[in-house]
Order: structure tokens, then C-alpha cells, then sequence
């Protein structure tokens, strides 16, 4: 089928990764920060950012120093093939328990902040079948439509944050510290897999025309994805207060719903379509790295053809969490405390792993 | 082979297409809708747990171009008991044929019965339930039952009541009669961080019967001013404090102002107040107060008593001058006369902090967002707890006044006794 290899090039590939990961400050991310983040929360997604770089610098050495640049490739060199097997289905099922999970807070914004008599079931078939599409159609039209749509969604974003910022007050970050030194810290370390995206994305470093882009691409996108999450979560906590926000299930939403441009109001309306669009690139980029692990597992040519059977799973199981914001709230916090020691100790092991078999390997011939 | 694909592909697309025969289920006509512009309540007067919802419901044909379409009245008003105003919502469908929306509320009224008893909060807080309710909404609270100043209030130029109210909403918080930050989002924000007191917007629709003697400008609240013409009885002025989400007592225009001056997120403009005349005590003066910058506060909270020092720069244009005092010759009564303004700003500014520590408990300035920087964590704070030490604070006020213009014309003619 894929006969000819397809290729990204950085811009699309930078796009590719803000669409995953500056979409958390739109959803419930921000939320889980200020439950113990308080007004301190900025300071642990810097935090999270120095710990983060650490298994994002280990990925990126490992993959480009290979010479298929290829992730897969990677852990199968690092572990065998039976426990590379192993490894790959870790990583599948923790991607997708977070497509469950965060299609599940998706459709429950949409179901409670924008079409609230529309049935779940409906709003969820609407976006996995539209992002499932996309998938289908392969790595390259993904990255042509995240492009395309890049600057409008990133401005539409910048222009929320920028009228929430001027209404908020900056005295609202004090007492400076927030929660205390210690918390903060923990903090940081436990809520790592806010850059999770970053480690999966790392699959689609094969697709690369070259290998220098990908090391280059994925430091600006880091970089601007720290600075662009930092920045929505200070904005959420100048305009509403720590307090207030912490009650908040989607600050970003009550946000837009808040801010008005001179006599524009309602401006949530303008901002919904180019998030929605957001959503659409991050799912549809989801399942594609979903179906592509679950092809290279088990074999599968054409890994297309299963993405159909994925969705299927995941409305049927995102489905069924009753009173959606608060359940899913509750196991999205373990979700992401749990992906976060994957997310950290995985990058760790296959370096590690691949350390010792150099050296097993250059012992080999000199002995 | 191929057949036999495409009759399954044309009958597995049969069970896709019923899916778009569902429709919308969130399309609204809005030619279907009902726009709720006020919304008010009340307690019910029969059961205890109940509130009475007032809707204030305006007609979309009414306007100026329409006048062929003859004398429709421009609102129509509804009132139900209900359990909370969401789903009063359904139970006014009965009589009205639309859908009712709040897709256009801009104010919320509250009687001060309701505001002062101990449920309010949780009345108030299914807003933030709501989608349709937007944390912009204005809170007014009125001296009377919601529902008799809703019906009352019918102005007779500005008849449509959304514009009405936004109009004169905007014109007292110019003049600083009512408060600036009078919106829902303020009003939770304060509530959950319980360090200091919320400000609505007072209002009434009844008139005092007699004038007051001892009455200057704007030392009243809604209510207080004595006023008789051919006008619609609605007045906006002063506020109803509020502390912990319970209404605690009112404040009139004039502290009202105050409050801009000491806060230092706002900046009082064009405040008109009136001052006795320094070199005739029989006439006041008439000042229009310009606040130059924004309050400088210092506070000392670690050692010894916690203190607050307050530094307001006021730039006073002198409006009037009924004692006739001649300025232009003798520069030394511009001298007695500001420092006669500054004295007399500071002992009234002074008065009303000593009033809402001693009567509110409480301040209604905002001061907690700056104590909060002289802590590290937010537990030191809390800690601190500075509501419960506001009362006891030691407060020092020192007003700058710097006089500007004199009016059009500075000199006035001297008068022979």
C-alpha cells in the first residue's frame, strides 16, 4: 500500500505537536493543576517542563543517533522482540486509555458548555468519526490540515488569552509561593505526563524528511507549548482568583464566556469553531499513532483498516463513566499520575538498555 | 465480487444516513425565544424554602421603527414561586408561549429581605450552574420586593428596560455613586476567598415623601433623595454590602466613591462632591474630584500591630464659589483653601474606614489582594487571617490635594456688605 514513505516536514510537524499539547489548556488540565497547585500552578508547569526534558532529551538523542530514526526500531534494539513486544503494548495501552479519557472530558465540555440537549452518544460518534477520517487518510494530510489551520487557531488562542489577561489583576498571584516549596515540587514531579504528548509523538519521527528537523522541531514546539501553557494558566487564575478557579471545571470556556472585545460579547461563539478544529487535529493524530503501534504489534499491513474497530472501542467505553465531570475528572488525576512514572521511566530504560548493549557489543569483536 | 461489495457498501450506508434525521437538538429559533432581560427574587411570602422569580421579558417588536405596529407595551413581566430560577424557567412556559431564555439577562434583582437572609447564597449560586447565565451579570439589590421595582420601574424616555438599565447602571458608575464591580464573577470570587466585602448596586423605585435638611450631594443611598417631576421613580445610588454571600448593611453614594479612592485597582474620574466653604461656613462648595494615580498603600503586618498607611493623590477642580472669595489677588486663600479640602477629605475618609471596621467588620477595598504579597504561602495568609484583623488595624490616611481649574472664568466680583 504505502509504497512511497510519507514525509513531514517542521512546520507541519511543530503544528502536529501544539495541536496536542497546547489543546490541554483549553480542557481540564489546567483544573487538575489548581486543585493543589492553588495560585502557584504556573510554577509547577515550568517544573513539570524541567523534569519533562529530561526523558524529551533522551528520545530525541536516542532516535536520531539511530540510523532508521524510527521509535519502534528503537525499543525493539534496546529490548528484543519480546519485550519490546511488551513495551509497545504498554505504550498502546496507555494511549489509549488517554484517547478514552480525553475524548470522554472533550464531549463532556461540548455536552455541557456549548450543545447541552444533544445526546453524548451523538456529539461522541460526531468527533471520533470525523477524526477517525482524518486518520484514515494517513500522516500526511494530517500534517497538511494542522498547518492550514495552525495560525488562525494559534491567534484565535492568543487573542482569548490576551483579553483575558488585560481584564485579570496580577495581585492575585500572591502570596508567591502558593501552596509551599514542597508541594509545588511534588507537584512537578507527579503531573509530568501534562507532556506525555511529546513521548508519542516520537513515533512519527520515521516520517521525517529529516532527522535534524525532528530534533529541532520538537524543541520549539517544547519551548513554545511551556510558554503557551504557562501564560493560560496565569491567565485563568488573573482573571478568576485561585479560589474561584479551583471550582472550575474548564476555566478556559468560563473564560471566553467572561471576556468581551469593546461591544463584542459573546464571544465564546467565535472562539468555539477554531477549537473545535484544535480538537479534531489532536484526535485525529491520536488515533493515527494509536493504530499505527497497534499495526506494528500485531502485524497489521495496512493499519488503517482497524481504526473503524478503535473508535468503536472508545465510544463504547467512554461511554460509560456516569456523571462524566466529576468521574471523569477523578480518573483522569490517577491517569495522569499514572502515565507519569511510564512517561519518565520508559525513556530511562531503553537508554539504559541500549548503553549496556553497546558496550556488549563493542566488547564482542575486540575480545 | 465487485457487485456483490458495492450492494453491502449501499445498504451499509442506509444505517448511517438516519443519523442527520435526528436534526439538532440544540437549534434555537430565535424568533421562538423569549429574552429574559432582568431577572428578579424574591422570598416567597407563603412557604419558607421558596423563592418568588420575577422575569422581565422584553418585546422584540418593540422600537421606534415599528410605531405602525401600534401601542405594544415594550416588556411583559411574570412572576411565579418556583424552587430556584432554573427551573422557573419551565414552570413560566405555562403562560408564556415561548421558550424562555437567558440568553440576554444582564441583571439580576434581589430584594434586600432576601440579600440579608442566610439561604441567599444558595439561591444565587445556581447561576454558575446554568450555561446561559453569564458571570457578567449585574446584581442589583433593591430596598423593596424585586418584583414591586420591576414593576415600577417604567421609564417613560428610554422605555426598553435592558437599555434603561444599562444606561443608568453606566452613568452611576462614572459618577462613582454605585459600585464599579457589581458583577456575579466579583461577587463569587470575593464570596470564596472570604477576605473582603462585595459591593452590589442598591436601587429602589419608591420615593422619599419629604426632602432631607442635612442631605449634600450624593450622602444618600436609593431611597434618601427627594425629588418630584414627571419621571419614572427608579433610582440607582449607593450599595449593599455584602460579607461571607450575606447582605450586612448599605453604604450611600458618597462612601460609595470613597471606596474607588481607596482601591487601588480602580481610579476614581469626575467625581462632583460638596465640601463646606473654608472662609464662609454658611455655603458649600462644589468640587469635582480627579483621582491622579491609584492609591498608594503600605502595610506593616509582621512587627508590632499591624498597620496600613494610605497615600491619595487628588487633583480637585473647585467648582462653585458661592462666599465669593476672591482667589486671583491673594494666592493665600488657595493655600487655606486646599488645605481646607485636604483636611476635610481626610477626616471623611477617615470617618468611613473607622465605619467599616467598627459597623462592617470588613473592608471593601480590596485591601486583601495587597496583604496577601507580604505573605510567602497561601497557609501564612490564611493563617494571618485577615478579615478577623481588618477590624483592628491601625489606619492612616494622608490625602494630597493638588487644585486644577478654577471654571471658565476664576475671578468673581468682590461684593459690598
Amino acid at each position: 500500500m504505502n509504497k512511497v514513505k510519507p514525509s513531514l516536514g517542521i512546520r507541519e510537524y511543530i503544528a502536529i505537536a501544539l495541536a496536542l499539547s497546547s489543546t490541554k489548556l483549553t480542557d481540564d488540565v489546567p483544573s487538575l493543576l489548581f486543585k493543589q497547585g492553588e495560585n502557584s500552578s504556573w510554577m509547577i508547569i515550568i517544573g513539570t517542563a524541567i523534569f519533562a526534558s529530561i526523558p524529551i532529551y533522551l528520545l530525541v538523542k536516542m532516535i536520531s543517533e539511530h540510523e532508521e530514526n524510527c521509535l519502534f526500531e528503537v525499543i525493539h534494539d534496546a529490548c528484543g522482540k519480546v519485550f519490546g513486544n511488551i513495551l509497545l503494548f504498554i505504550c498502546w495501552s496507555f494511549l489509549t486509555m488517554q484517547i478514552i479519557i480525553i475524548s470522554a472530558t472533550y464531549v463532556d465540555i461540548i455536552g455541557t458548555m456549548y450543545f447541552i440537549k444533544t445526546p453524548h452518544l451523538f456529539i461522541y460518534a460526531t468527533l471520533l468519526g470525523v477524526c477517525g477520517y482524518a486518520a484514515m487518510k494517513g500522516i500526511q494530510h494530517i500534517g497538511s490540515v494542522s498547518w492550514l489551520c495552525f495560525i488562525p487557531i494559534t491567534i484565535a488562542f492568543l487573542l482569548a488569552l490576551l483579553l483575558t489577561i488585560t481584564k485579570g489583576s496580577f495581585t492575585f498571584l500572591f502570596p508567591i509561593l502558593g501552596p509551599g516549596v514542597k508541594e509545588i515540587m511534588t507537584q512537578s514531579m507527579i503531573k509530568v505526563a501534562i507532556y506525555i504528548d511529546f513521548f508519542f509523538i516520537c513515533f512519527l519521527a520515521t516520517y521525517m524528511r529529516h532527522v535534524k528537523e525532528f530534533k529541532k522541531g520538537t524543541w520549539i514546539a517544547f519551548i513554545v507549548v511551556v510558554f503557551e501553557l504557562t501564560i493560560a494558566v496565569l491567565s485563568y487564575i488573573l482573571l478568576f482568583d485561585y479560589k474561584t478557579v479551583q471550582l472550575f471545571n474548564y476555566p478556559h470556556h468560563e473564560a471566553i464566556r467572561f471576556i468581551s472585545a469593546g461591544f463584542l460579547t459573546n464571544l465564546e461563539l467565535f472562539f468555539f469553531p477554531f477549537w473545535a478544529i484544535a480538537t479534531f487535529v489532536r484526535f485525529s493524530v491520536y488515533i493515527y499513532i494509536q493504530s499505527l503501534i497497534f499495526g506494528r504489534l500485531f502485524r497489521i499491513e495496512n493499519s488503517r483498516f482497524i481504526i473503524p474497530a478503535i473508535i468503536a472501542i472508545v465510544i463504547s467505553i467512554g461511554l460509560i463513566p456516569e456523571a462524566p465531570s466529576l468521574t471523569v475528572f477523578k480518573i483522569h488525576t490517577y491517569a495522569l499520575h499514572g502515565s507519569s512514572i511510564g512517561f519518565i521511566l520508559i525513556p530511562l530504560l531503553l537508554w539504559i538498555l541500549l548503553h549496556i548493549r553497546k558496550r556488549v557489543n563493542s566488547n564482542v569483536p575486540s575480545s | 465480487m465487485f457487485h456483490l461489495r458495492k450492494k453491502i457498501l449501499f445498504y451499509l450506508h442506509l444505517f448511517f444516513l438516519p443519523i442527520f434525521l435526528s436534526g439538532c437538538w440544540d437549534a434555537q429559533e430565535i424568533d421562538r425565544l423569549a429574552y429574559v432581560v432582568a431577572l428578579g427574587i424574591d422570598e416567597a411570602e407563603d412557604e419558607s424554602n421558596r423563592i418568588q422569580v420575577t422575569y422581565v421579558i422584553i418585546n422584540p417588536n418593540y422600537g421606534p421603527q415599528n410605531s405602525s405596529q401600534g401601542n405594544e407595551p415594550p416588556r411583559e413581566i411574570i412572576s411565579i414561586i418556583a424552587d430556584d430560577f432554573i427551573s422557573a424557567r419551565e414552570s413560566a412556559n405555562t403562560v408564556i408561549a415561548k421558550e424562555i431564555t437567558y440568553d440576554a439577562l444582564s441583571d439580576i434583582v434581589i430584594s434586600e429581605q432576601l440579600a440579608r437572609s442566610k439561604d441567599f447564597i444558595r439561591y444565587i449560586y445556581d447561576a454558575s450552574k446554568d450555561m446561559e447565565i453569564r458571570r457578567n451579570t449585574e446584581l442589583i439589590v433593591t430596598k423593596e420586593d424585586a418584583y414591586t421595582f420591576l414593576v415600577d420601574t417604567k421609564p417613560i424616555i428610554e422605555s426598553e428596560p435592558h437599555r434603561y438599565f444599562k444606561l443608568i447602571r453606566e452613568k452611576g458608575q462614572q459618577n462613582g455613586n454605585i459600585p464599579a464591580d457589581s458583577q456575579l464573577l466579583y461577587f463569587t470570587r470575593i464570596t470564596e476567598t472570604g477576605n473582603d466585602l462585595f459591593l452590589s448596586t442598591y436601587a429602589t423605585s419608591k420615593v422619599t415623601k419629604e426632602p432631607n435638611p442635612d442631605q449634600y450631594d450624593s450622602q444618600f443611598k436609593a431611597g434618601d433623595l427627594f425629588f418630584k417631576g414627571e419621571v419614572n421613580n427608579t433610582q440607582f445610588a449607593g450599595s449593599a454590602v455584602f460579607k461571607n454571600g450575606q447582605m450586612i448593611g448599605t453604604m450611600t453614594g458618597e462612601e460609595t466613591h470613597l471606596t474607588n479612592f481607596l482601591n487601588n485597582t480602580l481610579q476614581s474620574e469626575n467625581v462632583v462632591t460638596s465640601l463646606p466653604d473654608p472662609f464662609d461656613s454658611k455655603y458649600r462648595m462644589s468640587l469635582r474630584i480627579n483621582q491622579q494615580d491609584h492609591p498608594k498603600i503600605h502595610m506593616n503586618l509582621k512587627e508590632g500591630k499591624p498597620s496600613v498607611h494610605v497615600e491619595i493623590d487628588l487633583l480637585v477642580d473647585v467648582l462653585t464659589n458661592h462666599s465669593m472669595t476672591e482667589y486671583f489677588r491673594y494666592p493665600e486663600k488657595i493655600h487655606t483653601l486646599e488645605n481646607s479640602i485636604t483636611d476635610d477629605l481626610q477626616e471623611k475618609i477617615s470617618r468611613f474606614i473607622e465605619r467599616t471596621q467598627k459597623e462592617f467588620e470588613g473592608n471593601p477595598f480590596g485591601w486583601s489582594l495587597i496583604a496577601r504579597k507580604h505573605f510567602l504561602t497561601n497557609k501564612a495568609f490564611e493563617d494571618f487571617d485577615w478579615m478577623k484583623q481588618y477590624p483592628d488595624l491601625d489606619v492612616e490616611v494622608q490625602v494630597h490635594v493638588k487644585l486644577g481649574r478654577f471654571g471658565r472664568q476664576s475671578s468673581v466680583p468682590e461684593l459690598k456688605q
